[in-house]
């Protein structure tokens, strides 16, 4: 009776190391990996999966059932919890104004991912009309916010995703940003601008838009600060690459 | 009657299973209409996900070199200069931290391999707190997240090495045999074969046998890590960043340096993006607060706190925690005088 209890268990192991590995080798090749890790790991992570496989195998052929004590039937719970999990939210969308702990973050605050001063930011404080991309959009939007004053009344114009929270209180305010990923999912940070907007309500959290609008600069105790008036505003379709990675 | 049949182990076992199936049923389906109140359990799901992928190649690698170790067999000459250098060696640690780099994941894993394998109780614990802190990505990310600003670059190298040095001091005070902090099952656990052993195991290749001994560190640790990122994603959720930042300027260093400490331990940032994390804190919380944060965060939080529970004794981990953090705490609030002032 023992025997056979202590089989079962070990195969359910088995099965879960394998559904584990499994899970993250269809992530990888459906390109869904990007949703949760940077894709600098997406190597690692692929030998990773393959390795586990390999130990399922090895656990397989070994087939040497050891003597199981303690909580058995709990651990077993532990590891299949994520996926109960995952059924139960599986319906349930992203709130990037809630989500990756931003819940009170301003976009001033967005985090400086240290790119120097070099011959292309000088080639952008010298432009009329300003076009972020996925490639210029950090090193662009933190000389924006490092030296304000010279951007002020350029047009700028970029895709993002609407964050309605309330940042000075005003009802004309939303901010345009993208999720910025260093890491993994958890470490999300919006970076983008807070935009002044007459019709914000029309706009829905969450959703992508373009917007093409002219930079202005409110000055506090704390300093200069930029913002964009909205002049144009476009639906958008999600982009290929919803997250940046600033290296 | 009831009372006779709900006391067998079967039906109650039973009920507790219908139960489940029932709540899952329930939360999945608009059954209970509240699905926009449990809009947190994505937060988790997501967090939980992100920190699991991405920690799941780390845990491995630990595991794989844990199981290495303990492959060498005692007559190698691998063996015979693995012992001597890490043995007689007190850079060692350091030396191996550069030269493997791990994170705070895998470092776990492998200090628990370490002990179990001979290595010195002092050299596994300063492996174990300086390893995540001389990997270069970590290092690297510090740079990129504080640009220019060489103290606390310098000072989360410099000071993690000291806490590493101060903290085996102190706990080998403690713990005369080191080897008895482990767990009973991990230290009788046959952790190599060899040829003609009366273990009564069957013999494999090295490298089937390294596969075999990763996979049984794997499986044993799995639920710890899983257990360990569940609890910071709930943390995550429920106290996101902010909700530490009240001590704003103004409020002294210690609180401040006390709470930051408490971010670091309770939200298990990966180490190697924490520093990006600090520094949106920078401009209203004190230099000598965040470097607390860089410096605890990679060394003790609640993820490692659970894996490490799973390999060694209570008090032993308990004293740990307690001892990383007074000294950690001790010496941020000391370099902020002498270097932030």
């Amino acid at each position: 009776m023992i025997n056979r209890k202590n089989r079962i268990i070990y195969h359910v192991e088995s099965a879960i190391l394998s559904l584990y590995s499994i899970i993250f080798l269809i992530l990888i090749v459906s390109g869904k990996i990007s949703e949760f890790i940077h894709p600098r790991y997406i190597f690692i992570l692929a030998g990773a999966s393959l390795a586990g496989i390999i130990i399922v195998l090895n656990r397989i052929k070994e087939n040497q059932i050891p003597h199981y004590h303690g909580k058995m039937l709990l651990r077993i719970s532990i590891m299949i919890f994520p996926l109960f999990l995952s059924f139960v939210s599986r319906n349930m969308k992203a709130d990037y104004s809630e989500a990756a702990g931003s819940k009170e973050i301003s976009v001033d605050k967005s985090t400086s991912f240290g790119f120097g001063k070099n011959d292309d930011i000088l080639e952008y404080r010298n432009k009329e009309l300003i076009i972020l991309t996925e490639e210029n959009f950090l090193k662009v939007t933190q000389d924006i916010y490092d030296n304000p004053k010279l951007y002020l009344d350029r047009k700028i114009t970029y895709t993002g995703t609407v964050m309605k929270k309330k940042f000075s209180g005003r009802k004309d305010e939303l901010a345009l940003v993208r999720m910025v990923m260093v890491c993994c999912a958890a470490d999300l940070a919006p970076s983008g601008f807070i935009c002044r907007y007459d019709n914000a309500f029309e706009l829905e959290n969450n959703s992508w838009q373009i917007i093409t609008g002219i930079i202005i600069v409110e000055t506090s105790k704390d300093g200069d600060f930029p913002l964009v008036r909205i002049l144009d505003v476009r639906s958008a379709e999600k982009p290929e690459q919803e997250y940046l990675y600033p290296f | 009657m009831i009372k006779s049949v709900l006391k067998n182990s079967v039906v109650r076992r039973f009920l507790v299973f219908v139960s489940i199936v029932i709540a899952a049923a329930a939360l999945s389906s608009d059954f209970l209409r509240i699905k926009h109140d449990l809009s947190f359990l994505y937060s988790i799901n997501k967090y939980f996900w992100a920190v699991f992928i991405q920690a799941f190649p780390f845990v491995m690698g630990g595991a794989f070199i844990s199981a290495y170790i303990s492959r060498i067999n005692s007559g190698d000459a691998k063996r015979k200069w693995f012992d001597n250098f890490i043995k007689r060696n007190r850079l060692a640690p350091f030396v191996v931290s550069v030269l493997f780099p791990s994170c705070d994941c895998s470092s776990s894993v492998i200090f628990a391999g370490m002990l179990k394998n001979g290595v010195p109780f002092s050299s596994s614990i300063t492996y174990y707190l300086v390893a995540p802190l001389l990997n270069p990505i970590v290092i690297l990310s510090t740079f990129f997240a504080f640009p220019g600003d060489v103290k606390m670059i310098v000072s989360r190298i410099f000071i993690g090495i000291i806490i590493s040095i101060l903290v085996p001091l102190i706990l080998c005070r403690i713990f005369r045999d080191g080897s008895k902090v482990l767990i009973e099952q991990h230290k009788e656990e046959h952790s190599y074969h060899e040829e003609g052993c009366s273990c009564g195991c069957s013999h494999h290749s090295v490298k089937e046998s390294i596969f075999i001994s990763a996979g049984r560190e794997l499986i044993h640790v799995l639920p710890f890590v899983i257990g360990g990122i569940i609890a910071s994603s709930v943390f995550q959720t429920f106290f996101p960043k902010e909700a530490f930042s009240f001590s704003k300027a103004g409020s002294v260093l210690i609180i401040q340096t006390l709470m930051m400490m408490a971010a670091a331990f309770t939200l298990s940032v990966c180490a190697t993006s924490d520093a990006f994390i600090a520094a949106s804190f920078r401009g209203f919380l004190s230099s000598g607060s965040i470097l607390g944060f860089l410096l605890l965060g990679p060394m003790i939080d609640v993820k490692n706190v659970i894996v490490l529970s799973s390999y060694f004794k209570k008090r032993f981990v308990i004293l740990l925690t307690i001892i990383v953090f007074i000294v950690t705490f001790i010496l941020s609030i000391a370099f902020s005088y002498l270097i932030f002032r």
